[in-house]
């Protein structure tokens, strides 16, 4: 990250390589679609850009990029929530493609994520999908750790409840 | 809880189409930046900054307040508020660092503002008769708003400097320091001293300047 600040494209390039799928996987565990995923990450990429003089080297380094990623997705949602507003009802949705085999267990786990609230989602994906400790959370969030954990635990009874209630189902 | 992540979604990666795409963007486009300094610079000279605007504002309506306190008013009285201004430009720098920790939360440093300068008049001035209280109490609001307005300007021009994660947050806590600077003005320039003008009509110029920030704010990060 430093040798990017002085202007070097080739860490540029190496920070864009080995930090995508991680971020991806954050914006696909919030949105449920590739296409999107890509749209925003590709917006936060440039957001980096436009903002990596506001990091500092004796600073850790995902709670800034976390932080950035999260206003990324919020300002999606609130476009989204605009354009919604504004568009007309059809009368008839076309069919869903069904999802492959391959494709199944992943929709299975973005569907059981997108029954949490937002900010329980986002911070189980911080901490289970991206690894982040609840410290960096804590920072990429502008929460206390207190306020993390809470989240979690709470999300952790939703998830449990509802694995249960599938099972029980079956 | 033991959560497992599945293949499909632990191995998900972006479009490589996508990620050449912005590699050659950065490529064509990276150039060197300077690294903002540390929260304690930052800090440190918006306290300076507002310690000079105050005196510059408060200049041409003239220092009668100063001048009328003794020597241990004027040490905690100023102390109290230069202790405010270090706190709130803190959670400023704080709202234009992301993820950087924040250690108070600008509506908590809103609340300090306001109980921190009652208190402090209520032992410094403990009168709270209130001749003329409206009559003489408008005044003193308008110019603290007066004042708070080019200040609130100021500490938005400097938030531009960093990227705001959250642009509710950073608008109270840039509000609240811009009403702090109000009562600055205020604090050098009314001759009033007594508490309940102090309390209701100078420590207002914080909560009034904090919600007209926060209300802007909202309406910015609405439609933006």
């Amino acid at each position: 990250m430093s040798n990017y600040q002085q202007g070097d494209a080739t860490a540029a390039g190496l920070l864009v390589d080995s930090l995508s799928p991680q971020f991806f996987r954050f914006f696909l565990g919030q949105v449920r679609s590739r296409e999107l995923a890509d749209d925003l990450l590709q917006d936060f990429w440039l957001r980096i850009h436009s903002a990596r003089h506001t990091y500092r080297p004796t600073e850790p380094l995902l709670p800034w990029m976390y932080a950035i990623a999260r206003r990324v997705r919020i300002d999606q949602f609130r476009r989204n929530r605009s354009r919604a507003s504004r568009e007309v009802q059809v009368e008839k949705f076309p069919e869903p493609a069904a999802p492959s085999p391959a494709e199944e267990s992943t929709l299975d786990f973005e569907t059981l994520l997108s029954t949490l609230p937002e900010s329980q989602r986002e911070v189980i994906v911080m901490l289970k999908v991206s690894g982040l400790s609840v410290e960096e959370v804590a920072r990429a969030t502008g929460c206390s750790a207190g306020s993390v954990k809470q989240k979690a635990h709470r999300a952790y009874e939703k998830l449990r409840t509802l694995l249960k209630g599938g099972r029980d189902g079956v | 809880m033991e959560f497992k992540i599945p293949a499909g979604f632990a191995h998900a990666a972006p479009d490589p189409a996508r990620l050449a795409k912005t590699r050659k963007v950065f490529a064509s486009t990276v150039a060197p930046v300077r690294p903002l300094p540390s929260n304690g610079v930052l800090m440190a000279i918006g306290v300076a900054v507002f310690v000079v605007l105050a005196i510059l504002l408060a200049a041409p309506f003239g220092f009668y307040g100063f001048a009328k306190l003794g020597v241990g008013d004027r040490v905690v009285e100023y102390s109290v508020l230069l202790l405010l201004a270090f706190v709130l430009s803190g959670i400023v720098v704080e709202q234009m660092i992301p993820g950087s920790r924040r250690i108070v939360q600008p509506e908590a440093g809103v609340l300090i503002a306001l109980l921190l300068v009652s208190l402090t008049a209520s032992m410094l001035f403990p009168d709270f008769s209130a001749p003329n209280f409206v009559a003489r109490g408008v005044p003193c609001l308008r110019l603290g708003i007066l004042c708070a307005v080019p200040a609130a300007g100021l500490v938005a021009l400097a938030m531009r400097q960093g990227f705001l994660t959250d642009p509710m947050s950073a608008a109270i806590a840039s509000g609240a320091l811009a009403g702090l600077l109000g009562v600055c003005v205020l604090a050098l320039h009314c001759p009033v001293l007594n508490a309940a003008h102090i309390i209701v009509w100078h420590v207002t110029v914080v909560a009034v300047a904090a919600v007209a920030a926060s209300l802007l704010g909202w309406r910015l990060s609405r439609f933006r």
